[in-house]
């Protein structure tokens, strides 16, 4: 038996065995369950205003098919993760050092308290006043989106490490630095990959609204762009596009996290 | 014959028994047995059972296994002077052998007495009396590391500590004093909340004390008048395992002497397995601890405990919570890690029969202020095999320490019930 053939053996028998799952049928059943009961209100002669499914799925490929749809996930995406990378930095940076320092932590944290319940679309007046273009105000507002979900969950793993773990590393003999390296932040993994996980979904919420309010390309311009011009399909389009970019990118973030704490099952 | 004038005088000139209470040294002059010996005799040999101590009246005594003498214990490799104590291991608790022998260089007149008789006598003089007894063990204890070059003799010294001295001040623990004589295993058993953990975490070094000192192997490692520094010569197994759940049983294994930067990453390797191998854990190196059973968890963990080489490994009742038929199979692999290497051990728990089963001497603890209330020694052969807890000298130990420990249980309850009221 050859490694190579136990690989393909195995990712074989891992896809089949998902196939045959009765979960991911299950999951399949309610999303063909729900076309349909929009597809029958339509026969029905309800809801004119949206599209029928069937009206959906002649209209898409021609909107796909349009030029800067494939542009308009570009800009998206490019504003969400580079509001959420600036984000996870600044959150594990800063969150690491309140985490470390009682002292900084007592300093920062009211601060921070207030800022946190202001929702991040309201900060877009100002944003927009103090940003020189609308790029860098749609990525402020998802920076603003994704730090504080990524900052609390790292505070709140540095907390949740047990101090069985900092207190038996202190017995094998662990400097400040290995208790740093090998126990807070392994310790801490999991809950920042929980932080990120959210942090995306949110990032994704505040792209879209920016775009509306103040965007001249990306999704969420696309939908509210579609609803001026009286596009229906392309409202529905933009809509559909933008649930889909927030479940890939939540999904590559538990891929990661998966990757990256490989003790948690 | 001597008379007792005489007598008096020779014992009078040892350090130890003058500093006895008033009474002692007449009630052991009016009882020592005189003894003579011919030159050559053998008084004592190594490992015979101890029950006699003596004092020297006249002759010349040499200890062949003693290497140099310390000044500090007052140990030598000859008893020269009159009024010298030898043979004190008889008067410690627990019954050690002797770990010296004495052969007379020339005929030899002793004062012998019964060491049983001797701690009895000095227990029924009160306080001083047993601080007179104390300062005896304590020289033991010292001087059996030193003629027996074992490490890990815990030495812990009238420890109290006290929680929040300016609020509610809890006394956790008062007068604690003991002994632990390097390679033995001594168990401390009370019920909840008696003080036992805070008086194995003041050990282990991560917390205070409020007054009395704490000895390894003669060197301070804590006392009321400094910080404590935690370190893997006295590595704890915690109550609910802290095996690091982020790393593999290998990494685990190996943490301690990398992170102390003792071994390269490849002696450690090699070390850790030929440890698994060892205790039968070899399966298991590649695992998670999530993907392990708890008892298995508690395993890896004494075997990384011994992997840092400790002094002493300190037990924080780790056996709490598992079932029972898996205890019996972590306990057995205790056992036979315990006389792998003869570490010394602390062991907590509050299971009675489990302290019995695998403890030379059980402390049972009083309730707050937490101090040792009752000596149990455990007479039972090692290795000590399952079949041991049906057996019927087993079972009247552990009848023997139930009695003595109920009485402890109803106060403690007695207590809490006050408290709540």
């Amino acid at each position: 038996m050859t490694p190579l053939w136990d690989t393909k053996w195995f990712l074989w028998e891992r896809w089949s065995r998902r196939l045959r799952s009765a979960v991911l049928w299950q999951g399949l059943a309610g999303i063909i369950t729900f076309f349909f009961v929009w597809q029958v209100a339509r026969w029905l002669g309800w809801m004119v205003i949206i599209p029928s499914p069937i009206e959906l799925a002649g209209g898409i490929p021609e909107e796909i098919s349009r030029t800067g749809y494939w542009q308009n996930w570009v800009d998206s995406s490019r504003r969400v993760f580079a509001g959420f990378a600036v984000a996870a930095v600044a959150g594990i940076v800063i969150g690491v050092v309140m985490g470390m320092s009682k002292g900084l932590r007592a300093t920062i944290f009211p601060l921070f308290e207030v800022m946190r319940p202001i929702p991040p679309l309201a900060w877009l007046p100002l944003a927009i006043l103090f940003w020189p273009s609308s790029e860098l105000t749609m990525i402020f507002l998802t920076f603003i989106g994704a730090f504080f979900p990524i900052l609390l969950n790292v505070l709140a793993g540095i907390d949740k490490v047990d101090p069985r773990y900092r207190l038996a590393a202190l017995s094998l003999g662990s400097s400040h630095g290995a208790m740093f390296r090998r126990v807070l932040i392994p310790g801490a993994l999991p809950s920042l990959f929980t932080g990120l996980a959210i942090a995306i979904g949110i990032t994704w919420e505040v792209v879209i609204a920016a775009e509306m309010a103040s965007g001249t390309n990306g999704l969420g311009y696309m939908t509210w762009d579609s609803y001026m011009t009286h596009s229906m399909i392309g409202i529905v389009l933009g809509m559909l596009s933008i649930g889909i970019a927030g479940m890939a990118s939540s999904w590559i973030m538990r891929v990661v996290g998966q990757v990256a704490t490989p003790w948690q099952r | 014959m001597l008379n007792t004038e005489q007598r008096l005088s020779i014992l009078r000139a040892n350090r130890h028994l003058s500093r006895a209470p008033a009474g002692v040294i007449e009630t052991i002059a009016e009882r020592a047995e005189e003894m003579d010996f011919a030159k050559g005799a053998v008084i004592f040999s190594r490992q015979e059972p101890s029950v006699y101590c003596y004092v020297l009246v006249s002759g010349h005594i040499s200890h062949p296994e003693v290497q140099a003498a310390e000044e500090q214990f007052a140990i030598a490799r000859e008893t020269t002077v009159p009024g010298q104590l030898f043979g004190w291991a008889a008067a410690v608790e627990g019954m050690p052998d002797r770990i010296i022998s004495a052969r007379c260089d020339a005929p030899t007149r002793v004062l012998a007495f019964d060491g049983k008789w001797f701690q009895d006598l000095c227990r029924s003089h009160g306080e001083p009396g047993l601080q007179a007894l104390q300062d005896l063990v304590r020289s033991y204890a010292g001087h059996e590391r030193t003629v027996s070059g074992r490490r890990g003799w815990l030495s812990i010294r009238n420890v109290q500590k006290v929680y929040d001295p300016f609020g509610k001040s809890v006394v956790a623990v008062d007068g604690c004093s003991i002994e632990v004589r390097p390679g033995e295993f001594c168990a401390i058993v009370g019920p909840s909340g008696c003080g036992k953990s805070t008086l194995l975490n003041a050990v282990a070094g991560f917390d205070t004390i409020t007054s009395g000192e704490i000895h390894l192997d003669g060197e301070r490692i804590n006392a009321a008048d400094m910080k404590p520094k935690p370190g893997p010569d006295r590595i704890v197994v915690f109550q609910h395992g802290a095996l690091f759940p982020w790393a593999t049983v290998l990494e685990n294994m190996i943490r301690g002497p990398i992170v102390q930067n003792k071994m390269s990453k490849a002696q450690a390797v090699q070390r850790a397995r030929d440890l698994l191998a060892r205790v039968g854990l070899s399966k298991v190196e590649s695992r998670y601890p999530a993907g392990m059973s708890s008892g298995m968890c508690r395993r890896v963990e004494i075997a990384r405990a011994l992997m840092n080489d400790p002094r002493v490994i300190l037990l924080d009742e780790p056996f709490r919570g598992l079932d029972a038929l898996t205890k019996t199979v972590v306990h057995n692999a205790l056992l036979e890690m315990y006389e792998m290497e003869r570490r010394t051990v602390l062991f907590i728990t509050h299971d009675l029969e489990e302290a019995i089963y695998l403890a030379d001497r059980v402390l049972v603890m009083t309730t707050r202020p937490g101090s040792i209330k009752q000596t149990i020694f455990v007479d039972l052969q090692r290795p000590r095999p399952t079949e041991l807890l049906g057996k019927e000298e087993f079972l009247q130990l552990k009848e023997e320490a139930i009695a003595a420990v109920h009485e402890e249980a109803v106060k403690a309850f007695e207590a809490g019930e006050r408290e709540m009221a």
